[in-house]
């Protein structure tokens, strides 16, 4: 890598590789959108709550419940037990809500800010097709092209329709796809929307699987949260096509607080692709996102995450701090809930998505891949708490450290006394990309029940100079080499991804290898 | 200091008799109490929790009792609720005992309490090969508490192997001990714990061995638990190419709570740990294991693996289980499992198909498991005693 960085280059090597290559070194998604926007005055207190939820227009007993959290968050303590390492965030310091000026909803492509579709351009989301967004007379009739993505679905390649929700900062700017969708029943619409069109079925999950008080991160999330996804599939329903959200934040010093939450009725199956980007910019940016599936009987959710947020500059300077609460309910008999997760970005991570396994034979599954470079520290993992029946987990982990970063998987397998016949299987493995990086495994294991079989493995390793010295020695150059060992070593969790993401995360996992041999 | 924390009277008791001035682990103890739940490293064994009552210091005499395990020859020095009683008149060549000085402290704050309330730090330095085992007593009754501090030091490619049994007869004690090992260059170490007490009793045992290059420290334990048992050992790499061996075994019944945690640090390069612990779980057993593997940046090409597996034969039982790795170098190979499951009812069927009752077949298949902890010990005799303990054991379980 320092050849390119240098700018000398290898005879043989094409110049369209150089550009490629240079332009990989540096984030992509790091540019910043000029547009205005309102803004709730700096810091957080009670007003900002109020604030918040009147811009929101939203009903008394959401605003209520968000005082309670806010409440109850102002006596709670930052946890420290996770193996990172960030100065103290002043919470006052930050932006709690921040909408494009022009409000959220558009009656047509016209009154979308430009800057704004540019933007998602430049994500290689499929707004840009004017007919698609929402609020366009028959854009649910339109057979999509979902995305446009350079990388995914070349000659031949069927492409597969995704209905997007994105949000913008603080709002929901735009939901595609929402008529088809309508068609089949689903109900798939930013959070804010939801409350007002179907406050009873928000009222009676929202915080189900998620209490007000969880955590500190999820508790403040409550008091402040701005919009998210709301997902709900009837009962029986395959939803037609993946229901995918990408978040970004744009303005400086905001917090993002999304809510996320799906619900999956009876026998019903959807699938949910979840971006994230952010600009690049020299302050710490906080992102404290909840997410809440609840599957009810037979039904899966199949959530995937591809975590991209500026991860800060080769010193460690900026990047985002990204502390999320994701959790899944498996309610009822015979549901699934299968996390995957491509974790590349922010400067920091605490995340764990979890599974509660409270339903006879329910199934979680959590595919991890998560790559530090830099001055990265990751601290994430999953919990499976089995209280059902026949009730079974599966963690498949793979963390990759390079740089001077930090990386830690920590997860927990608990089975409860009544929790017949559990069956978990956990592997984690870590790979060493350079000498100055740590790779830490905290696996807890509580198991209440003579029935229960738990497997647990990990291993720690660097890549093996004998097959990197075989694939160069077959014309690979290092970093080709390099990053056709890491696909292998992160295939499980590959080929659990839907297939254009998955072409995504493995162009993901070249750029944050970036620099890092050599 | 902890917000809010609010003191039990064995807490107040125990900060009361630490002396006003100059006690460090007095301090420590009067900003934090004992350790609880709310200790990641103790979260699971809650000492605090164990210990509310007020306990007077025990007396210094024991009714006295047949060994735990006998040894061939052994140099055996009895300690009666934390006194030395017993002594050897006069020690084999290669052994002396002295009482020993100041000591750093350590982050946990049990052992610094055990060191400055213990009687003394008894030192016992061997140079050469003592061909004799060293046998450790340590005796308590009553419902007194009392501490206990010993440094074995291993001279330059000395050679000797220690038995700690940690036996107690009636009685609502807590026992509080820290061991210190030293091992010089190309020294070896072969060191058993033998623990078995009764149901009320609350007991710490604390260790931390030093290797310098090319030392061997080797470690077996067997365990049976009791109110609350904690038996901790940790050992830092110092000298390249140091080895270290830690097994064990507990087996629990009753209501009855044994908690092994090892912390192994590699600062050197090209070390070794190798890690296996057993654990069988009958009625309301519970059961904690917690390694961890501790790799600095310096340590390239360090080897270490770790393997835990619990065998719950109840459903009442628990077993709760943290296998931690550190790394920080990227040579290095270092791998963890843990496994945790019911007797293998195939197993059972063939043997009971052979003629076998259940209780039988159920014995063999717990004995087949427990063995392999005790494989690395070389003195057949010992390992053939400590399956005399898990056969009676098992007999009164069936």
């Amino acid at each position: 890598m320092s050849q390119t960085r240098e700018t000398v280059v290898k005879e043989g090597i094409d110049q369209a590789t150089v550009e490629m290559t240079r332009e990989l070194e540096t984030y992509k998604h790091g540019f910043i959108t000029n547009i205005e926007s309102e803004k709730a005055p700096k810091g957080l207190t009670e007003d900002t709550v109020r604030y918040i939820s009147a811009k929101k227009d939203e009903p008394q007993w959401m605003l209520d419940w968000r005082l309670e959290a806010f409440a109850r968050w102002k006596e709670m303590d930052e946890p420290t037990w996770a193996h990172v390492k960030y100065p103290a965030i002043n919470y006052q310091d930050h932006y709690y809500y921040s909408a494009p000026k022009s409000g959220s909803k558009y009656e047509s492509i016209d009154d979308v800010p430009p800057e704004i579709l540019a933007d998602f351009e430049k994500l290689g989301i499929p707004l840009r097709e004017a007919e698609v967004l929402l609020g366009v007379e028959g854009a649910g009739q339109t057979p999509g092209e979902a995305r446009t993505d350079a990388g995914v679905g070349g000659e031949g390649v069927a492409r597969q329709k995704v209905a997007v929700d994105a949000v913008f900062d603080s709002v929901s700017v735009a939901t595609t796809f929402k008529k088809e969708l309508e068609k089949a029943g689903v109900i798939f619409m930013s959070i804010s929307e939801a409350i007002r069109e179907h406050p009873e079925l928000v009222k009676k999950y929202i915080g189900s699987v998620v209490p007000t008080s969880d955590n500190f991160f999820a508790t403040l999330n409550t008091a402040v949260f701005s919009d998210g996804t709301f997902v709900y599939v009837p009962p029986g329903v395959r939803c037609p096509m993946e229901l995918s959200t990408y978040f970004r934040i744009n303005e400086a010093n905001t917090g993002q607080f999304e809510r996320t939450l799906i619900v999956a009725d009876k026998g019903s199956y959807v699938s949910y692709l979840e971006g994230c980007t952010a600009p690049m910019r020299d302050e710490n940016q906080l992102h404290a996102a909840v997410v809440e599936l609840v599957a009810l009987e037979d039904a899966e959710i199949k959530y995937s995450t591809v975590q991209n947020w500026y991860p800060g500059d080769k010193d460690g300077k900026g990047g985002i701090y990204n502390f999320v609460t994701k959790r899944g309910d498996c309610r009822e008999a015979r549901s699934k809930i299968s996390w995957t997760q491509v974790e590349t970005g922010s400067a920091v991570t605490w995340k764990y998505p979890s599974c509660i396994l409270r339903g006879d034979n329910s199934v979680g599954e959590f595919y991890s891949i998560a790559i530090t470079n830099n001055h990265q520290q990751a601290d994430t993992g999953t919990k499976m708490i089995h209280l059902g029946r026949n009730t079974t987990s599966r963690i498949i982990s793979k963390g990759i450290a390079a740089g001077f970063s930090d990386q830690t998987y920590r997860g927990l397998v608990s089975v409860h006394r009544k929790a017949e016949g559990v069956r978990n299987f956990t592997q984690c493995d870590s790979l060493l990309i350079g000498d100055q990086c740590g790779a830490h495994t905290v696996p807890y294991i509580e198991a209440k029940n003579s029935s229960a079989v738990l497997e647990h493995e990990a291993t720690t390793s660097r890549l093996s100079e004998d097959q990197l010295f075989y694939c160069m020695q077959r014309g690979l150059n290092e970093e080709e080499a390099v990053s056709l060992l890491v696909n292998g070593f992160c295939k499980d969790v590959l080929q659990q991804l839907p297939m254009e993401f998955a072409v995504e995360a493995q162009k993901l996992l070249e750029v944050s290898l970036e620099g890092s041999v050599g | 200091m902890r917000p809010n924390h609010q003191f039990t009277e064995f807490e107040k008791a125990l900060i009361a008799s630490m002396p006003a001035e100059g006690s460090e682990a007095g301090a420590i103890l009067s900003g934090t109490g004992l350790p609880s739940r709310r200790d990641e490293r103790w979260k699971w064994t809650d000492v605090r929790a164990a210990l509310r009552e007020e306990k007077q210091s025990s007396v210094q005499s024991v009714s006295s009792r047949a060994p735990l395990l006998s040894l061939d020859q052994p140099i055996e020095f009895l300690f009666a609720n934390g006194h030395l009683s017993q002594a050897p008149a006069g020690l084999p060549e290669g052994l002396t005992l002295s009482r020993g000085g100041d000591y750093p402290l350590f982050r946990e704050n049990l052992p610094n309490i055990a060191t400055e309330k213990a009687e003394a730090t008894y030192v016992l330095t061997v140079s050469g090969k003592l061909d004799r085992p060293i046998h450790l007593r340590f005796l308590s009754e009553g419902s007194g508490m009392h501490h206990t501090s010993v440094q074995v030091v291993l001279e330059e490619g000395a050679e000797a192997s220690i038995v700690e049994s940690l036996e107690g007869s009636d009685g609502a004690w807590f026992a509080n001990g820290v061991m210190r090992f030293r091992l010089a260059k190309g020294a070896s170490l072969e060191r058993l714990i033998l623990q078995q007490a009764h149901d009320d009793a609350v007991q710490v045992h604390f260790a931390m061995a030093n290797l310098a290059a090319g030392a061997n420290f080797t470690q077996g334990t067997l365990g049976f638990g009791s109110k609350l048992c904690r038996l901790e050992t940790q050992v830092l790499h110092e000298g390249e190419g140091a080895r270290a061996v830690l097994n064990g075994a507990y087996l629990l019944s009753g209501r009855r709570h044994l908690d092994n945690t090892t912390d192994v640090g590699h600062t050197v390069p090209g070390c070794v740990t190798e890690e296996l612990y057993k654990g069988v779980l009958a009625d309301k057993g519970r059961g904690v294991f917690q390694g961890r593997f501790y790799v600095a940046r310096d340590a390239q090409k360090t080897d270490a693996r770790m393997a835990h597996n619990a065998l719950l034969l109840s459903d009442e039982a628990e077993v709760d289980a943290k296998p931690e790795l550190m790394i920080y170098a990227d040579d290095v190979q270092c791998a963890h499992g843990n496994t945790a499951g019911a007797l293998d009812t195939e197993a059972l069927f063939y043997m009971r198909q052979r003629g076998l009752s259940e209780a039988q077949a159920r014995a063999m298949l717990v004995q087949a498991f427990v063995v392999e902890a005790f494989g690395h010990i070389s003195n057949e005799d010992v390992k053939a005693r400590l399956m005399v303990l898990i056969e009676t054991w098992l007999e009164a379980q069936s």
